[in-house]
């Protein structure tokens, strides 16, 4: 496949950034849509440019590192699928592709399509925790768990999944509603094998 | 010149005397404690943070410790212990299927060959109950039964069913436990996070560990960070393959960094090679991707009976299959350890009988189980995992039969450490993956998580105390010669790198040291071979000095840097890598030496000259290691033949 690519570049958070253009031919279906980056990158450095910064890091979906709007999708066309998931089966021979970092003002740009996430880590310590001092642990079976709660996919569980059993969550309706289908709830940062969006 | 010298041997581990089920017990009455008030003024750096590094860290600040913890990632929930899959080793014996601590620790000391510690497996399967109880008040979503009790499943080398598991997503649940009681000592203050820091340099003071140079991957700043011990949970050195189920950014430079500055490096020839991950499918492959253990339980491997039998899978008739696993090992069947699996897949290739467009896989098969349990049974148990395999491969396995051949997956070996996780250097301990000490020649499946956060919950915080105890230490900061030393030596090395100016790309030469790597270190190695590939690799490492071409500056985010560093600390730990597996002459779990091996093809230890740990003290670059023994004395079992027929 020969693809052409319009990447946003930008060298640093106070740089204004801008769309540029690169063609990339002998693009093989089976590539993973970042070890297509990787052709780009090798070539570019060999050319004396400097690559294109991108983040990434498990490669199988789960890490939740990666990141880019493709076509202005977050992680592109394939729904549920992460950018490093993404095979370019799902693309055509020819096309242009739009590469972005994702844009958001509790996301701002460190460079290239790499973006600084830490405002969900701020919110995790604020309070998103159980709080369970190492040691303190009660007999895992004196706390019963219902099964529809833990098998739901994570992306779905309710926020009371771990509450015990005898607590509400038995009355509870084994799912909450279906997330919502904006784009922003496709950068879920608790990223999933099995993400569920609506 | 010798590939290497012999030294003293290693004569005392620090593991207490007594009956073994007794001796965790006398260590933490023995260890010293240090007087919470006195906690508050005691620095500890972790580096790592996923489920080693994040539970030691947030057990540490819950103690009083002020902990300094660094990661290479954007967070700390992105640690690679996320991408585990299948599950958690504890011995609840909640299904009373004969499960205890000490069949724990049986199973998994046979199912290391015999190349472990008695004392260090005891205390891991000890600890192993009280992991899930920790887990579950924390909220990890563990698999249920109807009734809301826990569930469990079967995992290779062990006949009881004895693995937690959440879903196929087991290490990213237990990572976003460790992550919150993490993150919760974060927001108290009592944790000082550094993401997007990687650990240059190890900083010593009159011996003893005090402290690391890191450098700032957005900005590109270095600085020194002094503390008054240091915890290394940076995790395993399977890249050194280039392709295997490591995420991108793991390596070995904490650790490597760490050896050259005296702690010694062991057994780095034990590396796991996973029998089922998805084939390479090109070249321009950056990375290979497991699938779970767990699909043994109810997938059958099977190949063709004759060589170049290219029909669809759908087309050859059950007679002309070969399921060779059932056939060879009909005790274990599809469950047999992941060594002899992942050697069997590779015989059954060797022989012309592999299947796929490379030849190099074989059918990991769901039909029978799909017919037996009905469609929506498989769906509930492996459906993440099914989809997974079709986005990489386009293939549906509820159709087709996944295809699967081996890959790099984990290593055994690491920093030698003694009863207290402690280095060779005082002050520097280190957990997890990046230690040798639990899974001997050969890791069991969903012993990974277990080892890594009994070490960070409940074994490491009870002994550095006595460490720390010890104290007090002498008041340093970053302007010690030796840290100034040291932060230099890290300076010069990326003006090095950036000053080469070649004409091939890192990737390229990390790309060659995998191909030499996987063909004479992979699953199965020879003296020539190894001969052959320490040779090669010095020539190739000579080349990247002159030859690689690092884009940018040290000044600014510039990943092509970070890699040239990781590549650079891989050429040096290969050459090791194969110079201790050439002097190990037997074959032990995940080392298959081809000249060692029974009459009908399995690892022949030899436990007269080898029941010993390989321990490497590094001297200086281009000279021969020093190789410690450390003899390995099994009372409680007895070393055989492993058998899984």
């Amino acid at each position: 496949m020969n693809l052409t690519l319009r990447i946003w570049r930008q060298k640093g958070p106070e740089d204004k950034g801008r769309m540029v253009t690169y063609p990339v031919d002998d693009v093989s279906p089976d590539m993973s849509f970042l070890e297509m980056l990787d052709v780009l990158n090798e070539r570019l450095i060999l050319a004396g440019e400097d690559p294109v910064a991108f983040d990434h890091d498990c490669r199988e979906g789960i890490c939740g590192m990666c990141g880019l709007m493709i076509n202005g999708d977050a992680h592109g066309p394939q729904r549920g699928t992460t950018a490093c998931q993404l095979h370019m089966r799902q693309f055509k021979d020819g096309e242009t592709i739009d590469i972005e970092p994702w844009r958001a003002s509790a996301f701002p740009v460190v460079k290239d399509l790499v973006v600084n996430r830490n405002a969900f880590d701020k919110i995790i310590a604020a309070g998103g925790y159980i709080t369970a001092p190492t040691g303190s642990a009660p007999e895992a079976h004196s706390t019963p768990v219902a099964k529809a709660n833990a098998d739901a996919p994570s992306s779905r569980r309710p926020a009371s999944a771990a509450v015990p059993a005898w607590r509400p969550a038995r009355t509870a309706p084994a799912c909450s509603s279906p997330p919502p289908s904006s784009p922003s709830s496709r950068c879920c940062p608790r990223a999933s094998r099995s993400v569920t969006p609506g | 010149m010798e590939l290497f010298t012999e030294g003293d041997p290693i004569a005392d581990t620090k593991a207490p005397a007594g009956p073994i089920d007794r001796r965790w017990e006398t260590r933490r009455f023995e260890a010293k404690l240090v007087n919470p008030a006195n906690r508050r003024k005691m620095t500890v750096i972790v580096v790592g943070t996923g489920l080693a590094g994040g539970s030691a860290a947030a057990t540490l600040a819950e103690q009083g410790y002020h902990v300094k913890s660094y990661c290479y990632q954007d967070s700390p929930r992105r640690a690679h212990s996320i991408a585990a899959q299948g599950g958690i080793n504890a011995a609840k014996n909640y299904r009373n299927d004969g499960d205890s601590v000490h069949r724990l620790f049986y199973d998994t000391v046979k199912g290391g060959d015999f190349r472990s510690r008695e004392s260090n497996v005891h205390r891991l399967a000890e600890v192993s109950v009280n992991i899930i109880d920790q887990c579950v008040a924390q909220g990890v979503p563990f698999a249920r039964e109807y009734g809301g009790l826990l569930d469990t499943r079967s995992f290779g080398g062990a006949q009881v069913q004895r693995t937690f598991y959440a879903r196929g997503q087991t290490g990213q649940q237990l990572l976003l436990g460790a992550y919150q009681a993490l993150e919760r000592q974060i927001g108290l203050g009592s944790v000082e996070m550094n993401a997007r820091h990687e650990m240059l340099e190890l900083v010593l003071v009159d011996g003893k560990a005090r402290g690391i140079v890191v450098r700032d991957l957005v900005t590109g700043e270095i600085s020194t960070e002094m503390a008054d011990a240091v915890v290394l949970a940076s995790g395993g050195y399977g890249n050194v393959f280039y392709l295997s189920t490591n995420a991108k950014g793991c390596n070995v430079t904490a650790t490597w960094r760490a050896h050259r500055k005296g702690a010694y490096f062991a057994n780095p020839c034990y590396t796991q090679i996973h029998p089922t991950c998805i084939p390479v499918s090109g070249d321009h492959q950056s990375k290979l991707t497991l699938m779970s253990e767990s699909l043994r339980n109810d997938g059958r491997v099977w190949v063709p009976k004759a060589k170049g039998d290219d029909r669809s899978p759908k087309d050859i008739p059950e007679d002309d299959r070969d399921y060779y696993l059932e056939r060879i090992y009909p005790s274990f069947g599809n469950l047999v350890p992941r060594d002899i699996a992942s050697r069997a897949a590779k015989n059954v290739c060797d022989e012309g009988r592999g299947v796929g467009p490379t030849k190099l896989g074989v059918y990991l098969d769901f039909a029978d189980a799909i017919h037996r349990l009905g469609r929506k049974a498989i769906e509930a148990k492996y459906g993440n995992l099914f989809e997974m395999y079709e986005r990489i491969t386009g293939e549906d396995p509820y159709e087709v039969p996944m295809r699967i051949y081996p890959a790099v997956h984990y290593t055994m070996g690491g920093l030698w450490v003694d009863y207290d996780l402690q280095s060779s250097i005082p002050g520097l301990f280190v957990i997890g993956e990046a230690n040798f000490s639990d899974h001997g020649a050969n890791r069991l499946g969903a012993s990974a998580l277990m080892q890594g956060l009994a070490d960070g919950y409940f074994v490491l915080p009870t002994t550095i105390a006595n460490y720390l105890a010890s104290g007090p230490l002498d008041k340093v900061d970053a302007s010690h010669p030796a840290a100034v030393e040291a932060r230099t030596d890290v300076e010069d090395r990326i003006r090095r790198l950036l000053a080469v100016n070649g004409d091939r790309t890192v990737d390229s030469f990390h790309r060659e040291l995998g191909q030499i790597m996987w063909e004479h270190c992979g699953m199965e190695r020879s003296e020539a071979g190894l001969r052959k590939a320490i040779d090669e690799i010095r020539a190739l490492r000579d080349q990247f000095w002159q030859r690689v071409k690092v884009s940018g500056t040290g000044e600014e985010l510039n990943q092509s840097l970070e890699k040239a560093g990781r590549v650079a600390d891989f050429f040096e730990l290969a050459e090791l890598m194969c110079i201790d597996a050439l002097h190990r002459e037997e074959s032990c779990g995940g080392h298959f030496r081809a000249e060692h091996q029974t009459p009908d093809g399995e690892a022949q230890r030899d436990d007269d000259r080898f029941a010993y740990v390989a321990a490497w003290e590094f001297t200086a670059t281009g000279e021969p290691s020093v190789l410690h023994k450390e003899d390995l004395k099994f009372e409680y079992v007895h070393p055989t033949q492993r058998s899984y027929k």
